[in-house]
């Protein structure tokens, strides 16, 4: 009987850089280490991380999604409109989150039965989306009656025992889908999709269907996100989600996800959401300006894959002097 | 083959032609103003740059990868290139070459790390993308510069025999890539490398230096083309071309390339960018704003990749 | 008693080849029948359109005595076909447990999907020990062997209730224990009354769990006979049809120079291997599927690294890790895998003809089409390929002959050792004889090769010596004329 041994590539590599940027921060930049900052971190990444879950799972499908960032904003734009109408709460915010899981559907079908390579389709969407999220805001941020609908504000800045509320909202999302995930055929799923799609075609389970499953997924968190963002900015704002994609990608990645195809963390992916909103925390701390952020990002993304290499190769090795250790 | 089977054929190989055929007869009718030779002018000088930077991403995309960082060397190439041109007493030629040759360097970079670190190009390329954009906002902050000599900034402007001269490099780089791909042992193992790069390692090819190569000749272009954009836009900054990366997929994905590599070349990435700098422009006349014309760009993607994986697929049976 | 299960007629063509021809076929509850033939003669192609994989395109089953179609895996497994492939259908990152219940969960809640893992556990493991497999369900695929894999592999097939169950190449990678439980373990299947299919190369196994057996050769039934009425040599004429001499037409030549040395290469599939060919020889290397030859031969020629040991060309030291190196020096390796391993199937003849010697053909860069042409149809007459064209893309042709180009590949860099990997698999009879003969005129030539096949028929036709491998490690050498069939499989079997 084999137990379960302890390979070096499990360990996320997200878990050894946030601690480096995390030390590094917590020791150059002053007031970095105080309980209203960290808290303030963990409010900023919400929403990043509501995306890098979605994204996550459909790169350990073995698919991409590029689209995330655009469809939050768009999510966002339909949401607003229907609120500047004077549709209910509770409505405009489904609608706009049904527009993210349309979305997420469209790219699954896209990639599913159309068979376009999943960096096509979303990238596709990308456009897609972010035209019809100009086309309808106008490129302007949208306003609506803020006295009418007094609960987006206990949303956007309201707090329950000191946690905004939106970033309850968000957590409470985070849970049910990491818990559907670890708990139900999701996980199995996506980790065959992943590791070889051949073996869930004959176990009698549909492929096209799983990955639509994956897409809309994602699309679902974009949606989320893109609704609870309005309620956050008190407005639909067009250019709030760009770039936000490449984000929640790097967390992803930065998760350990990517080279995990068929295997994955999404723990390792909220940490690497995380991960970054710390340094954009720490880099405005220490008044350094965002250009650094980006640099720094992408230096950090290609360390992160370096020690991920290093885990590798080490385990290599590992297995090469125990080859020749018994031969 | 019968008649009917050769039309097919030759209406599936030249289906693109045809799109942007009937693409501007339908703007044409529209709008008469549409069809003009000077907006003709216009439409394939904007083609030109776009095709030069397709030309660039579809070498690269040819070996199986990708670079997602063109946009950040164009904005650092004008960035370089308009300290460079402050001396008006240096030939033209010399910044020029100086940054075609820096650009090499960035793409060996690039190459180094895709390969030798085992690090995705997807993720490289993000990184570099991130990072040389972070350099170019550091050099110069939000300052735009402009009023470039024109002793320098004719290549982007002047014609040539009647011709742009921004024409003329895409008719000669765009020619001899042609031939490197088409003629050259090294264009074959390009080939051969996107199309199965096991396959190509089991025979021999040293994988990883071609895709190094072909990292260093798409930078170099690249670069290159950053100084033509400068040059025609009398203008350096630290933001221009946030969208040419994913532009530059996009008109080699709509010119046939694969995205996995091995499918693809020349013809199809400068009539990519002719299609889609067409349309965007065919827009402008009807009116249609810049942010449908997004929504537009992104449909044409789907449409013609679509397409092109079905033609694959009735010219395999 | 009725058949539970009648194949009638069953035809099925691809491009080029036609896979099976009018096969008729029956099996009863409780029986062992078992298919015998050589590789490509149809065995594996009948028992896919039996689950579901592929659609006969004529012909009809019965099941029960009814005709049913059989369009999809999904139906196949409804109607209790079991398939047990030689391809490991596992998932390496997920659990024993969740692997046997991939595609029928057991659920706790089936409205809201939570799964039950601490049930499917329980009933893996009730599954393992009815099988006497002792495997913790907890454990993940990953950290199991090859071997263990396969029982898995078969615990998942028996999961759910079966009616016929398929075994295609069980034992290629069981140790004698495990063949030993196996065959327990489809004896108490019998008592439950499941028909059972059994392909296999060993011959012997045959014998030993068999009720009847059908001989398929070249798509088509030769023969069906219970076991009791059949010795081995007539099942042996009845698969091959032919004396052995002229199936393999190799005349042995004087063996030259020491080519290929290889010394105590160690790497995670090899254990300390020591072998040599020389020039003129053809050298058979045996083994059961995962016995580690193609390890060895990717680590011989650079694909694969190593650790300990070194290889020697004609008494140059061959650099490790460095394919072009090594095809310069002259090896050359063709891959098990001919479609993902040695050739791009989208380039033509002439481009994947030529791919290896670019720098030879074309020494300042510019590739001279005309010579290229040239070239590439010369080799096509030599090698009799199969082709009106040498424009075709490699895709389009059939698996004898996309094999040839590959062949011509090599012989277009004037290799001095060819390392061939499985060389006729899935290939026809016609272009089987036709690569042994173009083996035969290489070693006629002084070169050398190492020629890896799990075909035993073939390596001791073939061969001049032969080297067995079993477990990473070289169990035996038989010099020319010393081996048989039984002392081959003896070696192939041992563990490492």
């Amino acid at each position: 009987m084999r137990k379960n041994r302890f390979h070096l590539t499990d360990l996320p590599s997200a878990v050894i850089i946030f601690i480096v940027v995390f030390v590094f921060f917590a020791v150059s930049a002053g007031g970095f280490f105080s309980a209203y900052n960290l808290a303030s971190i963990l409010t900023q990444s919400v929403i990043p991380c509501l995306l890098v879950l979605g994204v996550a799972i459909v790169i350990m499908s073995a698919g991409l999604d590029l689209s995330v960032g655009n469809v939050l904003t768009l999510s966002g734009v339909t949401c607003g409109l229907l609120l500047k109408a004077g549709m209910p709460v509770a409505l405009a915010m489904l609608v706009g989150v049904l527009t993210g899981t349309a979305c997420g559907f469209l790219n699954g079908f896209m990639v599913a039965k159309m068979k376009l390579p999943p960096f096509i389709a979303t990238l596709a969407m990308m456009n897609i989306a972010s035209g019809l999220a100009n086309t309808l805001s106008q490129k302007k941020p949208v306003y609506w009656e803020r006295e009418a609908f007094p609960i987006l504000d206990t949303i956007g800045t309201g707090a329950v025992l000191g946690i905004p509320v939106f970033a309850l909202i968000g957590v409470l999302v985070m849970a049910v889908v990491i818990f559907v995930f670890y708990r139900t055929r999701l996980r199995t799923n996506v980790y065959t999709l992943g590791g070889n799609e051949e073996v869930l075609h004959l176990s009698g389970v549909s492929v096209a269907k799983w990955k639509i499953v994956v897409f809309t997924l994602s699309g679902l968190m974009a949606g989320v996100g893109g609704v609870l963002m309005d309620a956050r900015v008190t407005c639909a704002d067009p250019t709030v989600g760009t770039g936000l994609e490449f984000a929640a990608v790097v967390g992803a990645v930065i998760g350990g996800n990517l080279q995990n195809v068929g295997k994955g963390n999404l723990f390792g992916a909220i940490l690497g959401a995380i991960t970054l909103a710390t340094i954009r925390n720490g880099l405005s701390i220490m008044h350094m300006n965002n250009y650094w952020q980006m640099v720094l990002t992408g230096a950090i993304l290609v360390i992160g894959m370096v020690i991920r290499e290093l885990f590798v190769r080490i385990e290599h090795k590992k297995k090469l002097k125990e080859a020749e250790a018994s031969a | 083959m019968n008649v009917k089977e050769r039309i097919v054929d030759a209406v599936l190989k030249n289906a693109l032609l045809l799109l942007l055929i009937i693409g501007v007869v339908v703007f044409a009718l529209f709008n008469p103003g549409y069809l003009t030779l000077s907006n003709m002018t216009v439409i394939m000088k904007q083609a030109s740059l776009l095709g030069l930077l397709g030309i660039a991403q579809c070498i690269i995309m040819l070996t199986g990868n990708i670079d997602l960082s063109v946009g950040a060397t164009i904005a650092l190439s004008t960035i370089l290139w308009s300290g460079m041109i402050k001396n008006t007493a240096i030939p033209s030629a010399v910044p020029m070459l100086l940054i075609t040759i820096s650009g090499a360097g960035l793409g060996c970079l690039t190459g180094l790390i895709t390969t030798k670190l085992n690090i995705p190009p997807f993720i490289t390329t993000f990184a570099t993308n991130y990072a040389y954009r972070g350099i170019a906002w550091l050099l110069v902050g939000s300052t735009i510069i402009y009023n470039l000599p024109q002793s320098f900034r004719f290549v982007g402007t002047d014609d040539f025999l009647g011709i742009p001269i921004t024409i003329w490099f895409e008719i000669l780089i765009g020619a001899a890539i042609l031939i490197l791909l088409k003629k050259t042992t090294l264009g074959r193992r390009i080939y051969f490398t996107g199309s199965n790069r096991k396959a190509a390692r089991y025979s021999g090819i040293h994988t990883d230096r071609v895709i190094i190569t072909a990292y260093m000749i798409g930078n170099a272009i690249a670069a290159f083309t950053g100084v033509l954009y400068a040059a025609r836009l009398n203008a350096a900054e630290a933001s221009i071309g946030a969208s040419f990366s994913l532009d530059s997929v996009a008109v080699c994905l709509i010119g046939g390339c694969a995205i996995t590599g091995g499918k693809g070349g020349v013809w199809g990435t400068v009539i990519g960018a002719i299609i889609v700098t067409a349309i965007k422009n065919g827009m402008n006349y009807v009116q249609v704003s810049s942010e449908l014309q997004t929504l537009v760009l992104g449909l044409l993607i789907i449409i013609a990749v679509f397409f092109n994986q079905q033609v694959d697929k009735i010219q395999r049976k | 008693m009725e058949p539970i299960l009648k194949l009638e007629g069953i035809t099925k063509t691809f491009p080029g080849v036609k896979a099976l021809d009018s096969i008729d076929l029956d099996i009863y509850p409780g029986e062992v029948h078992v298919l015998a033939g050589e590789n490509g003669a149809g065995k594996s192609t009948l028992m896919k359109v039996l689950s579901g994989v592929y659609q006969p395109d004529a012909g009809t089953i019965y099941v029960d005595g009814k005709a049913t179609p059989i369009p999809t895996p999904q139906a196949a497994e409804q109607l209790g076909i079991r398939m047990i492939y030689q391809e490991l259908n596992l998932v390496q990152e997920l659990s024993v447990a969740r692997n046997i219940f991939l595609g029928h969960e057991l659920y706790k809640n089936r409205v809201l999907g939570l799964l039950d893992f601490k049930k499917m556990e329980e009933r893996a493991r009730e599954i393992l020990a009815t099988l006497n497999i002792p495997i913790d369900p907890s454990v993940k695929i990953k950290e199991l062997g090859v071997g263990q894999q396969q029982m898995i592999e078969i615990a998942k097939a028996l999961s759910m209730d079966a009616r016929i169950v398929v075994f295609d190449e069980p034992t290629s990678s069981l140790t004698d224990n495990e063949i030993e439980e196996l065959f327990s373990l489809i004896a108490s299947l019998k008592e439950k009354n499941i028909a059972m299919f059994y392909i296999s190369h060993r011959l012997g196994e045959l014998f030993e769990i068999g009720d009847r057996v059908t001989i398929l050769r070249d798509g088509q039934k030769i023969d069906t006979k219970p076991i009791s009425d059949i010795t081995m040599d007539e099942l042996i004429a009845k698969i091959a049809n032919r004396d052995l001499d002229n199936l393999y037409p190799h005349e042995p030549v004087a063996p030259g120079e020491v080519v290929l040395e290889v010394k105590g290469l160690t790497n995670e599939k090899c254990k300390d291997i020591s072998l040599t060919v020389r020039a003129g020889e053809i050298v058979g290397l045996s083994g059961l599927v995962g016995a580690g030859r193609t390890e060895l031969a990717r680590a011989v020629f650079g694909v694969d690294d190593y650790g300990a040991g070194e290889v020697l060309l004609c008494g140059k030291k061959v650099p490790k890790h460095n394919p072009r190196k090594a095809a310069d020096m002259g090896i050359s390796l063709l891959p098990e895998d001919r479609k993902t391993e040695g050739l791009a199937l989208k380039l033509s003849i002439r481009e994947n003809e030529t791919v290896a010697t670019l720098a030879q053909l074309f020494k300042n860069g510019w590739i001279r089409a005309g010579l290229e042409r040239e070239t590439a149809e010369k080799y096509v007459r030599d090698l009799e390929i199969a082709t009106n064209s040498v424009e075709k893309s490699a895709g389009q042709l059939s698996g004898g002959t996309q094999q040839k180009v590959v062949v011509a590949k090599w012989l277009m860099t004037k290799a001095k050792l060819f390392i061939f990997d499985e060389p006729t698999r899935g290939i026809d009879v016609g272009a089987k004889t036709s690569i042994y003969s173009i083996m035969d005129e290489l070693v006629k030539e002084n070169a050398a090769i190492l020629m890896i096949s799990s075909d035993l028929q073939e390596v001791l036709g073939m061969s001049d010596r032969i080297y067995v491998m079993a477990g990473g490690a070289v169990q035996k050498e038989f010099a020319a004329g010393e081996a048989t069939q039984a002392e081959v499989l003896k070696y192939a079997f041992q563990e490492g």
